[in-house]
């Protein structure tokens, strides 16, 4: 009997500890979306709790006068380019790295993997005078170079061990019947690595969704911004018009829980690799 | 004793000659899917790098031609020359800080949360979710998300506070010298907590579980079994964490940058290696502090502290997996 309330008591408690530090990560989050709904006056009276009336006007104003589809566009167009150029290149080259001998091939991949203790943002003086001196400061195409070339480490440090691991039978076989090198990576490689691919991809993905720090330095006029630096831009404009701030707060972390309420499990993966195996 | 070749001879040659570059090209030829991340590896992040060692002997500002090279000038500078000697030592002394308070939170209440995970209880997935959700957001985001909650006039924090009776602690978390640091760090700690905490979930979920019963059985309670078997398997993982945690630490500079602004106010309290790296090099410190050169200079120091362990924890990582 005793037992049993211990038992319970246990359980009430591991419980209650896990849920009070859920409420810290939860309220928080949704006190930014209820108030998004109020008027400035009544954040102030009354900044948690529910709103009183739920009116759409502060994201119509976040959305068209504070640019927000713009900073939308660009976070779309920069990330979705960047990652598939990621996982095009990265892919290849550890495909190459992983599966042919030749003379360099551990010097280059040491290489690679040496980007991975390298933070980029330390050499950021060199690079912001390379893209100046190749005219690509505030283009597009320069930062998705930038991303490229900073996603190359991590991916094809992922990469490189699936890679390895393919049976080398299924290979010969191919071999045997005529594919080429190219073929062979594209018919038979790609396809058996796509778990990892997935992992590489939203790896990538949230890094460059969110990174404030390059487009901070490389992109200078407001319709290049992505979400992050058009919101630090956002509250530089509208200090205190606080119900459109947290507008745009919202308009910034919903689509982002959304899509990690729907592939939690693809997204939790894809971000502790490297550190579980 | 020259040798005269019948018009077929010769071309034999040449052939004989050709055939193994063609054919060597064509061994090859596989290496040109190697290519283009090698050059965009080379352009975009060893050049810069390299770049960035040469730059740091110099005294310029970025603008104009850079001629006037001063060796080791820069680093002295940051180690030994007020008043570079002073920011420095402070900002690093920050970092210090918020590396310490990261990792302790991180290894410790990550190791209990995920621990608390570990019992069999409903909603664990929830609670995994809910963990992690922060992870995902910009740290603009949650930057600015914090700078509204914490706003002295209205804040929710400070509004709560006052109603649950605790109104003189009330304060102006973000604008006092003495709070603000920590108050950061643990922002910091908000957003990237559920990092931690899943891979020691990871890590506890490979610990047999009849080592823990055959433990339960011989009269071990929960401290026992935390202290004698979860902490000692869960080794690896904390080494992974802690330098993790140790190479994120020294980058930091996002939520000093964006909530106290390129001075890393009040009065510098909030100064990091981040902060004024950007401000060397960017921001532009008086004409006393030329920038790049004296900005790079910083950016290579830093690599020297953070390069070191990164390396320890590679050699460690190689051991673990000849042990498996």
């Amino acid at each position: 009997m005793t037992q049993l309330r211990k038992f319970k008591i246990k359980w009430i408690l591991i419980h209650l500890l896990l849920f009070i530090y859920a409420l810290t990560i939860i309220y928080p989050t949704l006190i930014v979306i209820f108030n998004s709904f109020k008027s400035n006056q009544e954040i102030f009276s009354k900044p948690y709790g529910l709103p009183s009336s739920f009116s759409f006007q502060h994201y119509i104003q976040a959305w068209q006068e504070a640019n927000f589809s713009v900073y939308f566009k660009n976070s779309i167009l920069i990330t979705f380019i960047s990652v598939i150029l990621v996982l095009v290149l990265s892919s290849m080259a550890a495909y190459i790295l992983a599966r042919f001998k030749f003379r360099g091939n551990f010097i280059i991949f040491f290489t690679f993997l040496l980007g991975l203790m390298l933070p980029l943002r330390l050499a950021i003086v060199p690079l912001y005078l390379l893209l100046r001196d190749l005219n690509l400061l505030d283009t597009y195409t320069g930062i998705i170079l930038v991303y490229t070339a900073s996603g190359l480490s991590f991916s094809i440090f992922i990469l490189y061990t699936f890679f390895k691991n393919i049976p080398n039978e299924l290979i010969e076989a191919a071999r045997m019947e005529g594919a080429s090198v190219f073929q062979i990576y594209y018919k038979i490689m790609l396809p058996l690595v796509r778990p990892a691919l997935s992992t590489v991809a939203i790896f990538n993905f949230m890094s460059i969704w969110n990174d404030f720090f390059f487009p901070y330095i490389f992109l200078s006029s407001e319709d290049k911004y992505t979400i992050p630096v058009g919101i630090a831009s956002f509250f530089g404009e509208y200090t205190t018009d606080w119900s459109l701030l947290f507008a745009g707060l919202t308009i910034s972390i919903v689509p982002v829980i959304v899509l990690f309420l729907i592939m939690s499990k693809q997204f939790i993966d894809g971000l502790t690799a490297g550190a579980i195996k | 004793m020259a040798k005269t070749l019948t018009a077929k001879e010769k071309e034999s040659t040449i052939e004989t000659n050709l055939y193994p570059i063609v054919k060597t090209l064509k061994k090859y030829s596989f290496l040109l899917m190697l290519l283009p991340a090698v050059i965009i590896y080379g352009v975009f992040i060893l050049y810069p790098f390299l770049s960035s060692i040469y730059v740091s002997l110099f005294d310029w500002s970025g603008i104009g031609p850079m001629t006037h090279f001063v060796g080791l000038n820069n680093y002295i500078k940051w180690l030994t020359e007020d008043p570079y000697s002073t920011m420095f030592y402070r900002a690093l002394g920050h970092n210090i800080f918020i590396l310490l308070i990261n990792i302790i939170v991180s290894v410790f209440f990550g190791m209990f949360i995920a621990f608390l995970l570990s019992q069999k209880i409903k909603g664990s997935g929830i609670y995994k979710i809910i963990f992690f959700m922060p992870h995902t957001f910009s740290l603009a985001v949650v930057a600015f998300l914090w700078g509204l909650l914490l706003n002295p006039q209205w804040g929710v924090v400070n509004n709560f506070l006052k109603t649950i009776g605790l109104g003189h602690y009330a304060l102006p978390w973000l604008g006092s010298e003495h709070t603000a640091l920590s108050i950061i760090a643990v922002i910091g700690l908000w957003h990237s907590m559920g990092f931690p905490i899943l891979v020691f979930l990871a890590a506890i979920m490979t610990i047999p579980k009849s080592l823990i019963e055959a433990a339960i059985i011989d009269g071990a309670g929960i401290p026992t079994i935390f202290s004698k078997i979860v902490i000692p398997l869960l080794i690896p993982p904390i080494i992974t964490i802690s330098v993790l945690t140790f190479i994120g630490s020294f980058g930091t500079f996002e939520l000093m940058f964006l909530l106290e602004g390129a001075q890393a106010g009040p009065y510098y309290s909030t100064d990091v290696l981040g902060t004024l790296f950007y401000r060397t090099a960017f921001g532009g410190m008086g004409a006393e502090a030329s920038g790049m050169g004296l900005g790079a200079s910083l950016a290579i120091i830093t690599l020297i502290i953070i390069i070191p362990i990164s390396i320890l924890s590679i050699w460690f990582q190689r051991k673990r997996n000849i042990e498996f």
